[in-house]
């Protein structure tokens, strides 16, 4: 069954409701949480976007029942939510998308699940990706590309693909993505959502499966800014199990301050014509919006910016190549069948397990990796990203933002033979802040011929709370608070 | 730098990849990979990386905050990211 509600002087589902509307009618006792896993269950059965690898409704609605007795303390309270696959969920399989993980369940929970479970959360499933988070378009998942509900010909980004698929879809209210190099910020992007790549450190990594340790991140995909606020603020917090995030006070909701006047900082990279011209078009405009809101508009040279594609494919591939060796067939995962000795059945395992993206990408970092190149290729990459970091900490000294477009075009076709150097392209500009570990959100600013263009928005390190004043702001004033 | 062919039947070999079948598509992307990551190369930098080796496991890179690495490596600045590598890679 269904509930409609009365919003707005017409009937709407709660799916389709403000996370504020579903919090409230909660309180009320006017739904239950289990009429959300059910209106969740008939969307995601109707659905053809391919945005889950697992669904759990009878864990969830096993759950949704317990909470009924329970008092509804938090806006989390009984709210369905989609997990990204390479988040380890006790009890329910975590397959990274990739056959060499097809059938592993994990013997314990994510630091972020255990959050989320703390709010009464409710995961309804684990969503679809790009094979171990690689890839641009989700189309590398071992279950087949999912597509964009916005235009089911398009991609919707990746590799947190399903994620933003399903917040997109109205499938689920919510999601946890990762981003190693912009695989939160793209998807969001070209879905039309908001989404944040959070300081390195704010997010626990414990029951992450890495890719690229030094930049992956759990974040949150949302169609609304605050809502967007409220994920992260449940999911943000050091964590004993992980020795890098950091113990900075964690981010909560009432830190964000609203009417401020802010100086930003727009690189003039964002200008350079490998910037698609509608892309351009569209965040010249918004800059306008933003300077006609009161707020100084600067534009500044940060030259090691292009130097992130092949900063990323060092770093990410060289630091994959290591974190993947450990999928071997011995402990867990996909094992061969047949095989003569010990390295043939290795072999076997990672040749027939992995797919074509993750075997490049793999054998690509062992080759940046091998003593004759370490020196030339990742030490110099060390060093371009000190570089990059240092001159962005410093345009933070004067700025208290810096503003570039999301992507270099709108969403891509699905299916297409690509170059693999183009999927890498997209996150240009989402790659400097990973690198430096600065947080950066992404929101829809604009449509060309009915695809999201967004602004991503980078702050200060644990300056989350003015990335989202300034979100807020914008959401409000430029882009008249309409869900895409 | 250009990658010979045999060179990335031996990074396969390594990584206990078999490309055998698909060598030459293989070859190609690979190629097309390094084109881009050789444009690191022109980067003109002037600061050195610290780079420490984990006597712990091998082959393993992990990206440390920096107020943990402080506590640890006194030479290590604010704000910056160490890498550790096994000395033997």
């Amino acid at each position: 069954m269904v509930i409609m509600c009365l919003e707005g002087g017409k009937m709407t589902n709660l799916l389709d409701l403000e996370l504020i509307k579903i919090h409230e009618l909660l309180k009320e006792g006017k739904i239950k949480p289990i009429d959300l896993v059910e209106e969740c269950a008939q969307r995601i059965a109707a659905s053809d976007l391919n945005a889950f690898i697992n669904l759990d409704f009878e864990g969830a609605r096993a759950q949704a029942r317990a909470l009924e007795n329970k008092k509804v303390d938090n806006i989390l309270f009984g709210i369905p939510i989609a997990i990204k696959d390479n988040i380890v969920t006790k009890g329910l399989a975590t397959t990274c998308a990739s056959k060499v993980l097809a059938d592993y369940v994990s013997p314990f929970d994510a630091k972020v699940i255990e959050k989320l479970k703390e709010k009464n959360m409710i995961i309804v499933g684990k969503t679809n990706m790009d094979e171990f988070a690689m890839g641009g378009t989700g189309e590398t998942s071992y279950f087949g590309p999912t597509k964009n509900p916005l235009n089911k010909a398009m991609s919707p980004g990746g590799s947190s693909s399903g994620s933003a698929a399903a917040v997109a879809g109205g499938l689920v209210p919510l999601a946890l993505g990762s981003d190693t190099g912009g695989s939160i910020r793209e998807p969001a992007a070209f879905c039309g959502l908001v989404g944040l790549n959070p300081t390195y450190g704010r997010v626990s990594r414990y029951g992450l499966i890495a890719f690229g340790s030094s930049l992956d991140q759990i974040g949150p995909l949302s169609r609304r800014v605050i809502e967007n606020a409220h994920l992260f603020a449940a999911i943000n917090g050091e964590c004993q199990n992980d020795t890098t995030t950091a113990s900075e006070k964690p981010f909560v909701v009432s830190d964000i301050e609203n009417g401020k006047k802010y100086r930003i900082a727009v690189p003039n990279f964002c200008l350079t014509k490998v910037i698609n011209a509608d892309v351009v078009s569209v965040f010249l405009a918004c800059l306008d919006k933003i300077k006609a809101a009161g707020h100084q508009v600067d534009f500044v040279e940060l030259p090691y910016m292009k130097y992130a594609i092949p900063l990323y494919q060092v770093i990410a591939l060289a630091e994959a190549s290591s974190n993947l060796a450990r999928f071997d067939g011995i402990k867990y995962g996909y094992q061969a069948s047949q095989y003569d000795n010990y390295d043939d059945y290795v072999t076997k395992t990672r040749t027939i397990g992995f797919g074509t993206e993750v075997k490049r990408r793999i054998m690509v970092g062992t080759y940046l990796l091998s003593s004759e190149n370490v020196d030339v290729y990742y030490k110099k990459a060390l060093q371009v990203r000190r570089e990059l970091s240092d001159e962005i900490r410093l345009a933070f000294q004067q700025y208290d933002l810096i503003v570039t477009p999301a992507t270099v075009s709108t969403s891509l076709i699905l299916g297409k033979d690509r170059n693999p150097n183009e999927i890498f392209l997209q996150d240009l500009l989402a790659i400097p802040f990973s690198m430096s570990g600065h947080p950066s959100l992404v929101m829809p600013v604009d449509k060309v011929d009915n695809n999201p263009i967004g602004l991503q928005i980078a702050g200060r390190y644990y300056d989350e709370k003015t990335i989202y004043a300034f979100a807020l702001e914008l959401e409000k004033n430029v882009r008249g608070d309409e869900s895409v | 730098m250009q990658v010979k062919k045999d060179k990335v039947r031996y990074v396969s070999k390594l990584c206990k990849i078999d490309i055998e079948d698909n060598i030459d598509k293989y070859y190609e992307e690979f190629t097309a990979i390094m084109e881009s990551v050789n444009k690191i190369l022109d980067a003109e930098v002037d600061k050195d990386i610290l780079i420490v080796p984990n006597q712990n496991t091998n082959r393993f890179y992990e990206g440390i905050h920096t107020d943990k690495v402080n506590k640890i490596f006194a030479k290590v600045e604010n704000g910056y990211h160490v890498f550790r590598r096994w000395k033997n890679d």
